[in-house]
Formats: C-alpha cells, sequence, structure tokens
C-alpha cells in the first residue's frame, strides 16, 4: 500500500508518462495480491483447525473476503452471499456504455471504485487492464498468463447488440484454445474455486458435524495452494508461466523480470 | 331418385336357434401337423399347367417357368393351418400359395375358385406379399429381403382366412368360396424363382366360422336394435365398400340383434321415418347426390395462382438455406393487389405498395412480427432478381414464373380384372397419376384443343401411353400398354372435399337433430365425414372436424387409445388396417372421447421440424350432442375393410353403444377459459388451492383467487427495465406449505442497475406481498446484456426449490466479432470444419461451462436458501453445490417431476438457421447438457459426446427450419382430479413454443439419439449414437391465436393453466391467464315419461320411459313403483290396476354410475 502510495505521488510529481505510473500501480497490486492469498491460506487453514463450525465458518468468510474485498453476510444470515453489482466486479464508469443503454440502466458510477477494495480479483483485473498493452513482451505474456489462471482468462470488450455499444465480458481473446482449457478451470480462474468452496462451507448447515467442515476446509487450502503454484498440466515437470500452469508465484516472478516488482 | 328399401324380416336370430358360440369362449382342437413336403421327395404333389418345380439339394423345392401350379393332390383340407417357408430370388418375384380349390389340370381354377395368399413385394397393395390376391389386401407389410427365408403361417377356419408372415399377422378376410380344396404353390414365370420348404399342414377342429355374421352372432335374443343405414353418396369411391356394408349388416341382421334397413334415399330423413329407428348410420354416406343437370356451377376458389398479371416462384437466399415462396400481382380498381406466401410463415399475407413495369417489381408486406419487408426486383424476360429488405437484413431474391395450377381428374381404369381408381393431375412438368399404393410421373404431357396425350411408366409392366379427350370436367381415353388397352375415363377433382352438390334440405338435417335429441345413437364411417361442409349444426354434432384431406392410402397401425369401451376391447393394443387415412379440417380430440387414433410413426410423420402441422389424427370417437349418442370412424373406404372381424366388430359395438345397449361412457370435452385478461403474465404458479400468481416481467405481481375469480395485483417490485435485455421479473412460485403456516411467495428478479439476478423470498399478509419483507436466498451476479437469463422457479417433491438460469451471453458472440477471415480460415483448415458459423461458441464457457458459476445452469437450495447436501456436486471441492444441472443456453422454463423428481428442461438455442432448441432430462442431477459445445443434433467445432464431462443428450430437438423457436417445458401430467384430462395424457410430458405458439404433448420413452449427419459442423460427419431418452407420439394440444405461451402450469383439480403473452416489451392486448378443463361430470338423465290410459280397459295404464334420456349417453334402468305394491323394470311397461283408488307412482330411473331421476305422479283409477 505504501508503495503504492508513494509511486502514486512519485509519479504525479516527476509527470511520469501513464504507463509508467500504470505498472508500477500493477506492481503495488501484485504485492497487494500476494499478502492477500498469503492471508487467505493462513485463514484457511485456520478453520482447517477451527474448534467449530461457527468459528471455521468465520475462517472461511475471511477467506471469502480477501477474494472480493468483502465479507459474505453469510455469518449471521442464510440465503445469499453478498455480491457487487455489474459495474464495481468489473470497474466501469458508465461511459462505457451507449447513451440510451445508459438511460435505461442507470448511469451510477461504481459502488467501489478503488480496486485496492475489491480484494484479488479486483486487483488482478485491474493489473490485467494495464498489462495488456504491453503483452507483446514475453515476460508481461507471462504474467498475464499467470494472472489469468487466477482470476480468469475473461475480458471486458466492447459487444453491440440492438444497435447499441454495450460493455461485455468474454473469453474470445482465447478462443482458439485447444480443447483440453476448456475442460480446465483454469479458463476462468482457480480463484473462482476458492470463491465457490467459501460459498459452499458457508451455505452448508452442517450442524454439529464439524468433521466435515473441516474437510472442506481442507479442501479449500488446497484449491488456494494451487492459485499459489499452479500446476503442472502437461507433465513435464515444471509449472511454466503459460495457459494452464502458472499460478501468482510464476506472475510474480516474472513481473520482476519485467521490472514492476522487487 | 327412387326410395330404395331393402328390409330385413328375420325375427328371429339364427345364431340362436344354431346354438352357437359366443365370442371370445370358443374352444377347438388341433391335431398333429402333416408334412406335405420334408425336403426329399416331391411325391404326392402335381404340376397343372405350365413349368414345374424341382428339388434342390437344400431341401427345397423352387420353381421354374409358369404359370402353372404345383400342388399336394394326395388330399384336400377341410378346416386347417399351413405353415411353410419360402424366399425369392428377387424382389419383384412372383409365386404364391394356394388354397381349397378343386382338383385340376388349370392352374387358373385355383385363382378363380380358391383363393390365393400371394408372394411379390413389388406390387400393389391388392396384389402384394400377404394379400389374397385382388380380394384382400395385406393390411401389414413385414417382408425378408430377397434371397432370405420367409415364413408363413396360414389359418383357413371355416369361411375366414387368416394370414401371418413372419410371425405377424397381415391378413384377416371372411371369404365365400369352397370349403374344402387342395394346397398348391404357383410357378409364376420364369424370372421367378420362389423356393419353398418345411410345408406342413394340420386340421383344426372347432373355432370355424362361415361367415362374419356367424362369428359376430349374439349368443342370446337381445332386444333389436333398430338401424337405418343411409348409404347416399355423389361420389365414386366409395361404390364398392358400400356394396360391402350392405351385404355384410344384412347378414348380420339374421346372426344378431341389428335389424338393419339400408337406403340411399336421403328423403328417408324424416322424423316419421326416423321414429321407427334406435340408430342412424350414415355408413359412408356423404349426405349429397351428384350436382343435379343445370344446376349453377360453383364459383372457382381464388388462389394465389390465378393472379391475373404476374405468378412468381420465389426463392430467398439467405446464408446455409434456401426458402421458397410464391407472389401473385392481381389488378384492383384503383391499384395492384396481390398476395405473398413463403414456406417458413403458416400464412400469406397481403401486399401492398405494389409496382409492376416491364422491367421492374416492387411490393411490400407485414411478415407479422417481424417487421415490413420490401421487395425490389428486377424483370429481365420471364425472370426476377434482387433484394428482400427487412430491418438492416437484406436477403437477395429471385423469381420464376409460376406453372399454372394443377387440374386434377379422378378416373377409372378399367382392366381385365377389376376397375383401377387412380388421381390424374395435370400440371405441366410436375403431372403427376397416383395409384392407391404410389404415384407416378407423367411424362410428355401434350394438352392440345380437347386432347390430351402422356405417357408413364410402371417399373413391373412397362409403358403405358394414354390419349383421350377432355370436355368439360370429363376426361376418358384409353391406355395402350403390352396388356393390351386399357378404357379410362373420369371426371375433375375441383378440390377436395368436393362441397357443392349438397341437397340435404334443412328439415332432414333438423330430423337428424331430433333424432339425437331423443336420446337416440348416430354412428358415422369414412365418407360420413365428407358431408354436408356448411353446416355447423352437423360439423358440430361429428365432433367440429370434416374430411380435409387424405394423405395417407397404405397399411397403418392404429392406436387404441381407449381399450375399455365394448367397441375397442377386443383389439387389445393396437390394429393394423390397409385404408385411406382421414385427415379432418378440425381435430374431434376436444369434443370427444377418442378410442382410436393414427399411429404416426406407420405414415413416417415425425415432430423432427415442431412446425404447426398437424399430428393428431383421431380415428374413431364417441361423444354426445343434443342429448344423444354419436360414434365416428374414420376408417371404411375399402371393401375388404368392412369384411375384416376386427373392424367390423368395432362398428357392430359402435352401434351398440350408440343404441345405449351397452356401457360405455360418451361424456367429455374440453373447455378453455380466460381466467384473467387485464395482466401480462411472464410467469404464473398455481397453489394448492388453485389460486394463480401470475409474475409480470416488469415487476407486477397479481393474484387469481380461484374462489371469488377475482384478479388483484399484489406488489410491484422495482426491477431492471426488461427492454432489449430481457432482464425484469423473471420467475414466481409460492410455498409449498402457504396455507400451512408459510404464507411465502418467491421472486426472481434482477436488481436495479446491480444487474444480479435475485432470488428471493417474501411475506404474503392482507392480501399483499409484502416488499420489506425480503429475503435473499440466492444471488446470480450477470451483466447488462441481452439475453438467456432462464429464470423458472419450481419445487421439488422434497419442497427444495429449483432456479434455472441463462448462460447470459449473446447468440451473436463468435469469433467473427474479433477474429480476422485468415484466423477463421485456419481454424477452421486446422479441425476440418464446413463453415465458420459453428466455429467456437466459446463465451458462454464462462458461464454454462463453468461450475464455479451459476449462469447456465439448474440450481438446488432449500427453502431457507442453504444447499440441500444430496446435491449432486455436494461435497466437490471448488463447484458451487447449488448446482445441479449445466451446460444450458437459456432454460426458459422447466419443470419438475414430482412423482420422480426428474427435471426436464426447454433449452432456447441460437437464432442461426441450423441450430436447435432442444429439450433436456435430468434425472439424478449432475448432467451437463453440453452448450456451448453441443446443442441439439450438432457438435461444434471438435467437441464429440466423450470430450464433454457429464454429457447427456437432448430428447427432443428442433432447428429453424420452420422459423423462430423456443422451446419450453410445461407440467408432467398427472392428476385424478375433476378436471383432469383422460388417460392418453397421465404421465405425458407437455412443451410448448413461445414463438411457434404451440402446446404439444408427449411420452418419453428409451431410444438413441444420432447427430445431425446433414448439416454437422465438420467436413467429416461423425456418426454419433448414444442411449437416450426421446420424445415420442407428439401430440397438438393447442396452437394459440395472435399470443404465445409463455408459462404452463398443473392445477390440483387437473386444470392446464397457459399464461398467454402477448406485445414484447410492453403488454399487448391480448395477454392473458388461460385454464384448459376436461368436463366430465355424470349427469343425471333428463326427459318425460308418458302415461296412457286405454279407452277400452280404465284400470290399464301404459308407462312409457322413451323420452328420458342420459345426458352422458349412459345405460339406463328404470324401476316402477305402481302404487299398489307392484314393481316393474322396464323402460315401456303396462300396469293393470286390481281396484279403483288413487295411487302414488314412482319412477326412479338411474344411470350406469348412480345419477337417478325420480319421478312421481298420484294417478286416480276409476
Amino acid at each position: 500500500m505504501n508503495r503504492l502510495v508513494s509511486a502514486l505521488c512519485l509519479g504525479i510529481i516527476i509527470g511520469l508518462p501513464p504507463l509508467v505510473q500504470a505498472q508500477d500501480q500493477a506492481g503495488a497490486y501484485l504485492e497487494n495480491i500476494d499478502q492477500l492469498l498469503s492471508q487467505a491460506h493462513t485463514a484457511s487453514q485456520n478453520a482447517e483447525r477451527a474448534a467449530s463450525v461457527q468459528e471455521l465458518k468465520m475462517y472461511t468468510d475471511t477467506v471469502f473476503e480477501t477474494i472480493w474485498g468483502t465479507p459474505s453476510g453469510l455469518l449471521s444470515n442464510t440465503g445469499a452471499a453478498l455480491a457487487h453489482g455489474w459495474k464495481t466486479r468489473w470497474q466501469t464508469d458508465g461511459t462505457e456504455f451507449d447513451e440510451a443503454h445508459v438511460e435505461r440502466h442507470g448511469s451510477d458510477e461504481p459502488m467501489i471504485s478503488d480496486p485496492e477494495k475489491l480484494g484479488i480479483m479486483g486487483q488482478g483485473r485491474a493489473i490485467v487492464k494495464m498489462l495488456v498493452p504491453r503483452q507483446e513482451e514475453p515476460h508481461a505474456d507471462h504474467v498475464l498468463a499467470s494472472l489469468s489462471n487466477v482470476i480468469g482468462w475473461m475480458r471486458l470488450s466492447d459487444g453491440v447488440t440492438k444497435g447499441e455499444r454495450q460493455p461485455r465480458i468474454d473469453l474470445t481473446h482465447v478462443w482458439d484454445a485447444p480443447t483440453r482449457f476448456w475442460n480446465t478451470t483454469a479458463d476462468t480462474g482457480w480463484l473462482g474455486e476458492v470463491h465457490a468452496q467459501t460459498i459452499n462451507i458457508l451455505k452448508t448447515e452442517y450442524g454439529e458435524n464439524l468433521a466435515i467442515a473441516q474437510e472442506h476446509a481442507t479442501a479449500m487450502t488446497a484449491l488456494l495452494e494451487i492459485c499459489r503454484s499452479g500446476k503442472d498440466e502437461n507433465g513435464d515437470g515444471a509449472v511454466s508461466p503459460i495457459m494452464m500452469e502458472g499460478g501468482l508465484d510464476t506472475a510474480i516472478q516474472h513481473a520482476g523480470y519485467l521490472g514492476i516488482v522487487n | 331418385m327412387s326410395k330404395i328399401i331393402t328390409r330385413i324380416t328375420f325375427i328371429t336370430c339364427i345364431g340362436v336357434l344354431l346354438g352357437l358360440n359366443p365370442l371370445g369362449n370358443r374352444s377347438f382342437a388341433q391335431v398333429q401337423w402333416k408334412t406335405l413336403f420334408d425336403g426329399s421327395s416331391l411325391d404326392g404333389w402335381y404340376q397343372a399347367g405350365p413349368g414345374q418345380f424341382v428339388l434342390e439339394p437344400d431341401g427345397s423345392m423352387i420353381s421354374e417357368g409358369g404359370m402353372g401350379l404345383f400342388y399336394y393332390s394326395e388330399e384336400s383340407f377341410r378346416d386347417f393351418e399351413l405353415e411353410l417357408e419360402w424366399k425369392s430370388n428377387k424382389t419383384t418375384a412372383n409365386s404364391g400359395v394356394f388354397v381349397r380349390f378343386p382338383e385340376t389340370d388349370d392352374p387358373w381354377v385355383a385363382v378363380n375358385e380358391g383363393y390365393e395368399i400371394q408372394i411379390d413385394d413389388s406390387r400393389d397393395p391388392d396384389h402384394k406379399t400377404g394379400s389374397i390376391f385382388a380380394i384382400s389386401k395385406a393390411f401389414r407389410s413385414n417382408p425378408l429381403p430377397a434371397g432370405e427365408w420367409n415364413k408363413f403361417r396360414i389359418r383357413v377356419t371355416g369361411q375366414r382366412y387368416e394370414v401371418w408372415h413372419n410371425d405377424v399377422k397381415v391378413n384377416d378376410y371372411m371369404g365365400n368360396r369352397g370349403r374344402e380344396g387342395f394346397i398348391g404353390l404357383q410357378n409364376h414365370d420364369n424370372g421367378s424363382r420362389v423356393a419353398f420348404r418345411n410345408v406342413k399342414v394340420r386340421p383344426i377342429e372347432g373355432d370355424i366360422h362361415e361367415s362374419l355374421a356367424d362369428l359376430l352372432a349374439t349368443p342370446e335374443a337381445y332386444e333389436p336394435i333398430r338401424v337405418l343405414m343411409l348409404t347416399a353418396t355423389h361420389g365414386f369411391r366409395h361404390g364398392a365398400a358400400i356394396e360391402a356394408q350392405k351385404e355384410v349388416m344384412m347378414a348380420l341382421n339374421q346372426t344378431t340383434e341389428l335389424r338393419v334397413d339400408t337406403t340411399e334415399d336421403v328423403s328417408m330423413l324424416r322424423p316419421e321415418i326416423l321414429d321407427n329407428y334406435d340408430v342412424l348410420f350414415l355408413a359412408n354416406s356423404t349426405l349429397r347426390i351428384p350436382h343435379p343437370e343445370g344446376a349453377p356451377e360453383p364459383e372457382p376458389t381464388a388462389t394465389m395462382a390465378e393472379g391475373t398479371l404476374a405468378n412468381f416462384d420465389l426463392k430467398l437466399m439467405v446464408p446455409d438455406n434456401e426458402i421458397q415462396g410464391k407472389v401473385a400481382i392481381s389488378e384492383a380498381p384503383d391499384s395492384l393487389i396481390g398476395m405473398v406466401k413463403f414456406n417458413i410463415f403458416p400464412d400469406p399475407a397481403n401486399l401492398f405498395g405494389v409496382w409492376l413495369d416491364t422491367d421492374s417489381l416492387s411490393f411490400m408486406w407485414d411478415t407479422g412480427g417481424m417487421g415490413i419487408a420490401t421487395a425490389m426486383l428486377d424483370i429481365d424476360g420471364d425472370s426476377l432478381s434482387g433484394l428482400m429488405s427487412l430491418g438492416e437484413m437484406q436477403v437477395p431474391l429471385s423469381g420464376t414464373p409460376s406453372e399454372s395450377e394443377p387440374i386434377d381428374y379422378a378416373i377409372t381404369i378399367t382392366t381385365p380384372q377389376a376397375p383401377l381408381g387412380a388421381l390424374l393431375t395435370l400440371g405441366g412438368a410436375s403431372s403427376t397419376i397416383a395409384f392407391p399404393d404410389g404415384t407416378l410421373p407423367v411424362n410428355d404431357l401434350l394438352l392440345a384443343g380437347d386432347s390430351v396425350r402422356f405417357h408413364f411408366n410402371v417399373e413391373q409392366f412397362g409403358d403405358f401411353y394414354a390419349e383421350g379427350v377432355i370436355e368439360g370436367d370429363s376426361i376418358r381415353g384409353a391406355l395402350g400398354s403390352d396388356f393390351g388397352e386399357l378404357p379410362f375415363e373420369g371426371s375433375r377433382q375441383v378440390g377436395e372435399p368436393e362441397h357443392e352438390g349438397e341437397t340435404l334440405e334443412p328439415e332432414q338435417l333438423e330430423a337428424i337433430l331430433s333424432f339425437l335429441a331423443q336420446g337416440k345413437g348416430i354412428a358415422i364411417a369414412h365418407a360420413g365425414l365428407d358431408a354436408l361442409y356448411n353446416s355447423p349444426e352437423y360439423r358440430e354434432m361429428v365432433g367440429g372436424g370434416l374430411f380435409e384431406s387424405h394423405p395417407w392410402t397404405q397399411s397403418v397401425r392404429i392406436t387404441v387409445e381407449d381399450p375399455n369401451t365394448p367397441a375397442t376391447r377386443h383389439l387389445r393394443e393396437d390394429l393394423w388396417v390397409h385404408e385411406e387415412i382421414y385427415v379432418l379440417d378440425v381435430n374431434p380430440r376436444w369434443n370427444a372421447r377418442v378410442l382410436l387414433s393414427l399411429d404416426t410413426e406407420t405414415v413416417e410423420l415425425t415432430e423432427a421440424s415442431a412446425g404447426r402441422e398437424g399430428n393428431d389424427y383421431p380415428i374413431s370417437w364417441i361423444r354426445m350432442h343434443n342429448g344423444g349418442r354419436v360414434f365416428a370412424t374414420g376408417l371404411g373406404h375399402f371393401a375388404d375393410t368392412w369384411k375384416t372381424p376386427a373392424f367390423l366388430e368395432h362398428v357392430v359395438q359402435g352401434l351398440r353403444m350408440v343404441a345405449g345397449r351397452t356401457e360405455a361412457s360418451f361424456s367429455g370435452y374440453r373447455v378453455k377459459e380466460v381466467i384473467a385478461d387485464n395482466v401480462w403474465p411472464d410467469d404464473i404458479a398455481v397453489d394448492e388451492q388453485g389460486d394463480v400468481w401470475i409474475a409480470e416481467l416488469r415487476g407486477k405481481v397479481h393474484h387469481y383467487n380461484a374462489q371469488s375469480g377475482e384478479v388483484t395485483q399484489i406488489a410491484h417490485l422495482q426491477t431492471t427495465d426488461p427492454t432489449n435485455v430481457e432482464h425484469g421479473l423473471y420467475g414466481i412460485e409460492v410455498d409449498p406449505d402457504f396455507y400451512g403456516g408459510s404464507p411465502y411467495v418467491y421472486l426472481y428478479y434482477a436488481e436495479p442497475h446491480t444487474f444480479i439476478n435475485t432470488l428471493s423470498r417474501f411475506v404474503y399478509e392482507n392480501g399483499q406481498i409484502d416488499l420489506e419483507s425480503e429475503h435473499v436466498l440466492l444471488r446470480v451476479p450477470t451483466e447488462p446484456q441481452c439475453c438467456h437469463q432462464g429464470g423458472d422457479i419450481e419445487w421439488g417433491p422434497d419442497s427444495t426449490l429449483y432456479l434455472s438460469t441463462g448462460d447470459t451471453g449473446m447468440s451473436e458472440v463468435r469469433p467473427g466479432w474479433k477474429m480476422s477471415e485468415e484466423q477463421l480460415a485456419a481454424f477452421i483448415d486446422k479441425h476440418a470444419l464446413k463453415d465458420y458459423h459453428w466455429a467456437r461458441l466459446v463465451d458462454s464457457e464462462r458461464s454454462a461451462q463453468n461450475l464455479q458459476d451459476l449462469r447456465g445452469k439448474i440450481l438446488r437450495i432449500n427453502r431457507n436458501g442453504t444447499i440441500p447436501q444430496d446435491n449432486p456436486f455436494y461435497g466437490k471441492p471448488g463447484v458451487r453445490w447449488e448446482i445441479y444441472a449445466y451446460g444450458l443456453r437459456n432454460p426458459y422454463r422447466f419443470k419438475v417431476d414430482q412423482e420422480t423428481g426428474a427435471l426436464y428442461i426447454g433449452v432456447v438455442g441460437p437464432d442461426a438457421s441450423f441450430d436447435y432448441d432442444e429439450y433436456n432430462v435430468s434425472a439424478n442431477g449432475g448432467e451437463n447438457f453440453g452448450w456451448p459445445r453441443t446443442l441439439g443434433k450438432l457438435f461444434y467445432n471438435e467437441w464429440t459426446p466423450e470430450l464433454i464431462p457429464d454429457f447427456v443428450p437432448p430428447f427432443w430437438e428442433y432447428t429453424y427450419e420452420h422459423g423462430g423457436r423456443s422451446a419450453t417445458v410445461g407440467p408432467i401430467y398427472r392428476s385424478a382430479g375433476q378436471y383432469a384430462f383422460g388417460d392418453n395424457f397421465q404421465n405425458k410430458i407437455f412443451v410448448f413454443d413461445w414463438a411457434r405458439r404451440w402446446i404439444k404433448y408427449g411420452e418419453l420413452v428409451d431410444g438413441t439419439f444420432e447427430n445431425d449427419q446433414a448439416e454437422d459442423v465438420r467436413i467429416d460427419v461423425p456418426n454419433i449414437q448414444m442411449p437416450a431418452k426421446r420424445l415420442v407420439n407428439i401430440k397438438t394440444f393447442d396452437t394459440l391465436q395472435g399470443t404465445s405461451p409463455i408459462s404452463m402450469e398443473l392445477g390440483p383439480d387437473g386444470s392446464i393453466y397457459v399464461a398467454e403473452f402477448d406485445g414484447f416489451w410492453d403488454a399487448g392486448p391480448d395477454a392473458k391467464v388461460t385454464r384448459y378443463r376436461w368436463i366430465e361430470e355424470n349427469r343425471a338423465p333428463i326427459g318425460e315419461v308418458e302415461i296412457r290410459t286405454d279407452p277400452n280397459q280404465t284400470r290399464l295404464l301404459y308407462f312409457d320411459g322413451m323420452g328420458i334420456i342420459d345426458p352422458d349417453g349412459d345405460a339406463l334402468e328404470y324401476h316402477w313403483s305402481f302404487g299398489d305394491g307392484n314393481e316393474a323394470k322396464a323402460q315401456y311397461v303396462s300396469h293393470a290396476y286390481d281396484a279403483p283408488g288413487e295411487y302414488h307412482i314412482v319412477l326412479e330411473v338411474t344411470d350406469t354410475h348412480g345419477a337417478s331421476r325420480v319421478m312421481k305422479w298420484d294417478w286416480k283409477i276409476e
């Protein structure tokens, strides 16, 4: 956080071009993500060792919060997990909408506009947006690939329907990926599995059956470790910074090569 | 016209006198088989006529030359069962098995005096394998390929000839020739080499019937049923059938309680005549006679092809498809007018803005839902070319001159054996001649003045050259052939049916209706449904539908829908017939109780296209009308049908039923009523009291109170504007324990601005939904783009809550948006694809195939929002455990089978022409229905079933061939409620289509799913076949007019509720909620009794209960109490009192269901 503020201030003071500012922001976000993932992992391990279902769910809620920056709301209530609205999730400011579309659906700013308040996912998406202009560079591409394995390969792009331009999320930019890719969870991001597992645990009525809940927490920890370490999908004995393999560690490693993190 | 009445005066029942055994209680004895040919010798066999049979090394004998007769001359047989095997060298090989012919050296004696069971798979039905040659068509065909051994079982008892071909019964005929004779085989010609083996016979004793009348004889003396059989007809087609029905009905006079008079004189339709009968039998009677000479010709019906200025066949060139149509331009006083019709639209459209000059043609029309279309065309010689514009879409359009309208002539060809009917259609290059078993092209048609010449070819018999003359509406001439000259003659058929020539006077029709009103019966067979088109009363009487066409004249399976009536009990599951099948212009199903219906599979009618065309063809039905009973059957076109025991028994029992002599329930009809017309329904829910909860897309919620009939708005939820994005209030349900302490209403809707679809529970109190009571059970984050939100909510049998969610993708999302043509071409080349259309629909991988996302799924939660621990993915790490099934595009409507727990899901597919909509079944949960990797019968890109985890193929699917589509699911029908539809609907699945406006129902069976071989994405099409549930026997329940079904529910009393959508983003004027019910209440007898005194005996009274009828057609029992301690049980009784006095007389008339009418009189006897 301090690094981010410093970078922003320095950029403003010395008048660095926006792209350079963005790279520093990306590095700062990546370090935040690193910390958040560690926090999540610790919380998940605590959940595995929890003395009660209630305590287990409390730790699980912490994991949930690291993902999107907000608690689930399920500790005191059955029902639905809280979710950000569409603009908040994708950090649009409304200008991407056609005027007619805005008129019909509202032009409110996102409820939360600071990616830092949007957990791993929000900051990860911000990083992707910042690095896409450099994706022709091998290390930038490796950061993008590794990070996308964690948060999903979806991108925000323009779509046009009914004669109106509307921002939309799609996977079209990786349309030529092999069949194997679509049958993994890397396409939509390993962190999505963690998110799913937190909601599963929070929405399950375990009663006094702590052991089952702990099993589910153990599975959550394993999913978090994949986000961290990636997978050797092609079986060559190494985790490479490529589609379906690299995790946050390889993203940070290649961000270092790229010079956006220390 | 002279009056023709044949009165059969036999009063006593010969059957009774002869002591014949009753039906169904026969005993017979069989003795041991006797081998006529064992493969080792031809001893005992005798050759009559040319050719021979030769012993073969394999133990068979084979025919050579001909035509000859090879028969077992050692012994003649009387009643027997014959079994043998045969095989032919080719499909066209001709042979046969002769039975019961006298000793002879002339093979034609066997043909003319015995019966030949024909062998020849290539011939017409009268002469095809299994037929009794030229006499009785086989009603089924069951041959094995040429070269394989077939099996014949021929049972000859009395005059009954039954044939089984490869263990399937194919013929059952009552003959009238010799009772005893020899058994022989035919060697027909040099080219036909037919081998026989294992020929054996065993005599049969007992089970002998000498005629149909004998077979159907009643075992005891019943009260006579007086039948007037009217056969007045104008047509040429049914003469033989009418003669056959006269013959059999007159014979039945002698062995049953039927007392049939026959007439062709419609002037008999007078009350004073009809009073003498119990049943009026309109047997092949069109109730009209040939058009009187000098009568004015009917006005020709205007058709599109009769436009005076221009007629063109059109072709719309759309990608991967070609849409055909016609346009006709005519001149009106002030402008040009016309019509256009394309095959993808059910109805023609009127043109406006028509401009026609020497080199251009333009016109516009309203497509009815898609906007105004404009055609701008250049005329180059005879051809048109240009563009059709519809919105922003422009499609190339071409045209060529239409051929003139074809003219049909019904002709009769005189052949040496028997007249042969045919339909000659003269229409330029498309001319045809249609025989009962097939249609042949007519070649080189030359029409010059009044002369006509053409020729056609029959594969087995060569060329036939016709020369003839057309005079007015008549045609006559001769066919030249290798068989000599065959004269033909006929007359022009002005459409079907021939409505003109109706000569029934109003008072005659009134006599029919009055006859019914007396509680009497009317039976109708075949052409009786081709009658009185201008009479709404007659139409209503027969069930609503009259003859429209007869597209199938062939062997068909008739399904027995109600096996528990006297007219069907003997048929068990089905009846096979070779018949002309009537298609009626209105389906009688909804006004009658259907006994028999056509198995459409036997006419190769499938629901692959899921269009609006007919698919439900009742064959026989009963109904009440005007207090009388009606029995109708569409069968009876052919003479031999009337001599088939199964059909004749069906008719005889039908006559008994309408006479009220046998127990049968005639009541039942469907009603449709509007229960709410001030609403714009999107989804509805029906609770246990029959109240209906109605959700509107823009957030309004209404409540229909079943007791009061009132509709009240109970909430207006704030939701997203649905315009263009299909967001809003999607679904509604009420708690299963709503009246037991859980007064909750569940709504699934889009939160404004956030585009989070939210399933919430609200409290209903004080006649309103308390919006402040919202408890959010599930949030499904989505996006502000059209479309595919799904949004149906349904309860499981265990009170868990299911929700359908769409993939929120866009059908237009394809790589073409982002990818260059070069990239696409490389991809197509890499994967050997045909067309970029299918290349990569990856966008929905992030939702429908993403098990961390709730979209494109069926979800299942507990009532409080928690996760049921028996969900299919419960415990699997990283998968949302609310997911029940996945891989769905837009599951707009689904249903949960409350008995089995299975889910039935309708999925709306992409708009592209060869893409599909589909229906899925989730039997256990965890299924992946494949989107966006597959849909319907297509597997996109390189996907195959084995690459798709948990894949389950659809149980029904259809393409865009018939235009827009939106497959949605209605109830699984199970109800014994007050308004429940009958057995034929139980356990059936309802499906409906918003775009096509139909509601259908069908039956789910184990079958095989096959991929689309014609339109697969790949160049090398894979052959994918998988075991799968499949929907079969799909019938139309209704097709809405002006509205579209959008939600459908089953009520607790068996009623079916339909939300009818009108408008698009806002309410249209016809939006409403409707209810279908089957009304089958048992009504008590009605009518009056006549009590007459005898002028000569003042203490003698006559009590006549004829005036009492049962509105449902039930049989009645009469119980008279005369007030002096005496009683009687009959419809008509007399009673003599012993002494003067005042007597309290009581009559109780009771129907078979216990409903009664009690009448009382105080009568003074002097």
